[in-house]
């Protein structure tokens, strides 16, 4: 029978260094899921697009916009069946620092395309009557409800903008508050009437992007060289990717921040691993007498193997478990603002905590084997000598 | 005979040159034996002990303790045989700092097929032997020396081995403990017939003892008790 007493007299025993090996690795396990969830949440932007749908931007650079007059000649080509453009508004709400997108559109293309449920769209999820109203006012916008949740807008309220992009004392109505349906919609995203915008900025007939919402069927491939064919020769060159690819490029404009992300997750997790590997040898190393004795009353190997395994694994373990839950509680059930303003949907995946309690696990049973390996390698009768 | 050792050899290399430790050595011990044995530092007697109890093999002879051979047997069976059959008592007491007098003693009997209750039993027993029921939740730093050598040979009978090897048990004690411990082992010997074989460097713990047995250059120089 294993003298698991054993383990728990060591626990007991040196409860300060278990308490603060375990604190070491659910700090980098803690870091280890914020990290990862910077990388998912970035990859669940691109994962979430539609697969029927190409954005065509302007080649020169996204923040170079199109003329909307060219929308007629997007419609014509064969199988697109609908067009619905979108412009940056930028601006300011109140204070520099409440960040979130504002969207100029067409409400009725945005509803064909994005949230027409009936037809199948629920990118963006609303009432019909909100999207009516949204339709009939020319002043009208709609929030996504976690903005709507932070600022405490309602429907009837008005929301003053200061322009930058576009200068200017802004004041729209809210008519609607949607649900975010998918993962290529967030819930903190302003959209209001670009008419509106243009007839009160001079009439720029200016977007910044089309999204086409093609036939099943469509050769995309083929539809985004022919459009882009189309403008080569124009002052307005234009650049159509599939949905998927325009989201990636959003993710490059981060740099390539997920390797960075992965490679700094990757050393504070290995750093922990030799805190928690270098901890437990020593203590290792103190238990050759103790494995001595094991060994000389007749404990077999693997008991006395296992006791430091169950010892790393329950340090490492715990650690890992309170590094997931912390971030779990801060993440998901509290929410952090200042991380929430640059992504809108960041929450801790399950395969994020399910790996991350995992590597500790690992961690632990290496740091259980290694000790136990080398106390079993002294030979007995030194392990009595004390030498 | 209980102990029959025969021819046994045994070389330790150390820097490539080889140190015959015991050469050839032949030892008997009878049940319920208590055989001393003495010798000057580093003439062996650790190393004929270690035998004796299975925690190491000779590179040649014979050991048979109850017509049981012990040479030649797997590590793993040689740990088992030791947990049923050997009791030892270490200069140093080797008791583990974390766990206390009765669990220190209860260690060897996991090994065992008996319950918790029994177990208990067991301990409390091997604790009244050693005079030392009232400390049996001491941790071995809230007890003496001799105190704690007193556990550890409770934990050394409380499996009820065949024989007790003690390397030099009262070589670190005082005068007053080491006589305490003689008696406790005189003790043993007369009320559970435990052959001990006891490695000493004191005159006086020899004298206890039914028979003294010098070793000198890895032989058996005197085999008569040597009684002045
Ligand atoms: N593991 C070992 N490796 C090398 N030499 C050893 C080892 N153990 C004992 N010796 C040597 O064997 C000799 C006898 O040792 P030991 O049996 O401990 O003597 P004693 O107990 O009589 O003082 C000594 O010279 C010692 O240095
Ligand atoms: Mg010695």
């Amino acid at each position: 029978m294993t003298p698991w007493r054993l383990f728990f007299a060591h626990l007991r025993n040196a409860w300060l260094r278990v308490l603060l090996t375990s604190a070491g690795v659910a700090l980098a396990v803690f870091l280890l899921t914020m990290l990862r969830t910077v990388i998912t949440t970035l990859d669940g932007a691109v994962q979430a697009a539609g697969a029927n749908r190409v954005v065509v931007s302007s080649a020169v650079s996204l923040f170079v916009f199109l003329p909307r007059k060219i929308e007629p000649e997007l419609r014509s080509f064969p199988g697109v069946r609908e067009v619905c453009d979108w412009t940056w508004f930028g601006g300011v709400y109140i204070d520099e620092k409440n960040m979130f997108a504002r969207f100029a559109t067409q409400p009725r293309e945005l509803r064909a395309v994005f949230g027409d449920r009936a037809a199948g769209r629920q990118d963006i999820l609303m009432p019909t009557e909100q999207w009516d109203a949204f339709e009939a006012d020319r002043a009208g916008c709609i929030v996504g409800e976690d903005i709507a949740l932070k600022y405490g807008w309602k429907p009837g309220d008005v929301i003053d903008l200061i322009g930058n992009l576009f200068p200017g004392d802004w004041h729209f109505n809210v008519r609607g508050i949607y649900r975010p349906g998918s993962g290529q919609m967030d819930g903190s995203t302003m959209f209001f009437h670009w008419d509106y915008l243009d007839e009160n900025s001079g009439r720029r007939g200016s977007v910044s992007t089309f999204t086409l919402e093609l036939d099943p069927g469509t050769d995309i491939a083929e539809l985004s060289r022919a459009v882009d064919a189309r403008f080569e020769s124009s002052d307005h060159r234009t650049r159509t990717l599939t949905e998927a690819a325009f989201n990636q490029m959003f993710v490059s404009m981060w740099g390539n921040l997920p390797l960075l992300l992965s490679m700094i997750g990757g050393a504070v997790l290995f750093a922990a691993f030799m805190i928690a590997l270098n901890t437990l040898l020593l203590h290792g190393q103190e238990r050759r007498l103790e494995v001595g004795v094991l060994r000389a009353l007749g404990f077999p190997g693997h008991t006395i193997a296992a006791l430091f395994l169950a010892e790393g694994v329950v340090v490492c373990g715990a650690g890992g478990f309170a590094g997931v839950l912390g971030s779990h509680l801060l993440f998901n059930v509290a929410g952090v603002p200042e991380l929430d303003r640059f992504f809108p949907t960041f929450a801790v995946l399950p395969e994020t905590q399910v790996l991350a309690l995992g590597i500790s696990l690992g961690i632990g049973v290496v740091s259980g084997v290694l000790p136990a390996w080398v106390a079993l390698r002294t030979p007995v009768l030194d392990a009595l000598a004390r030498r | 005979m209980l102990i029959r050792a025969r021819e046994v050899v045994k070389s330790y290399t150390r820097g490539g040159e080889s140190l015959r430790v015991l050469d050839r050595l032949d030892l008997d011990v009878a049940e319920g034996e208590w055989v001393a044995l003495m010798g000057p530092s580093g003439s062996g007697k650790t190393t004929l002990l270690n035998l004796l109890g299975g925690l190491d093999v000779p590179d040649a002879g014979s050991i048979r303790v109850a017509d049981d051979e012990i040479v030649g047997r797997s590590a793993a069976d040689l740990a088992a045989w030791r947990s049923r059959h050997v009791g030892f008592v270490f200069q140093l007491y080797n008791l583990l700092p974390v766990l206390t007098a009765a669990q220190n003693v209860e260690l060897p009997l996991l090994l065992t097929p008996l319950s918790r209750r029994e177990r208990r039993a067991h301990v409390a027993a091997a604790l009244d032997v050693v005079g030392l029921a009232d400390r049996d939740d001491h941790l071995p730093t809230q007890l003496s020396g001799g105190q704690q050598q007193r556990v550890a040979i409770a934990r050394a009978i409380v499996t009820d081995p065949s024989f007790l090897l003690a390397d030099e048990p009262t070589g670190d004690l005082d005068a007053r403990s080491a006589q305490e411990i003689l008696a406790l082992l005189g003790a043993l010997r007369a009320q559970f017939g435990k052959a001990i074989v006891m490695v000493t460097h004191d005159p006086h713990a020899a004298e206890c003892a039914d028979r003294l047995v010098h070793l000198e250059k890895g032989a058996i120089a005197t085999r008569e008790a040597l009684v002045e």
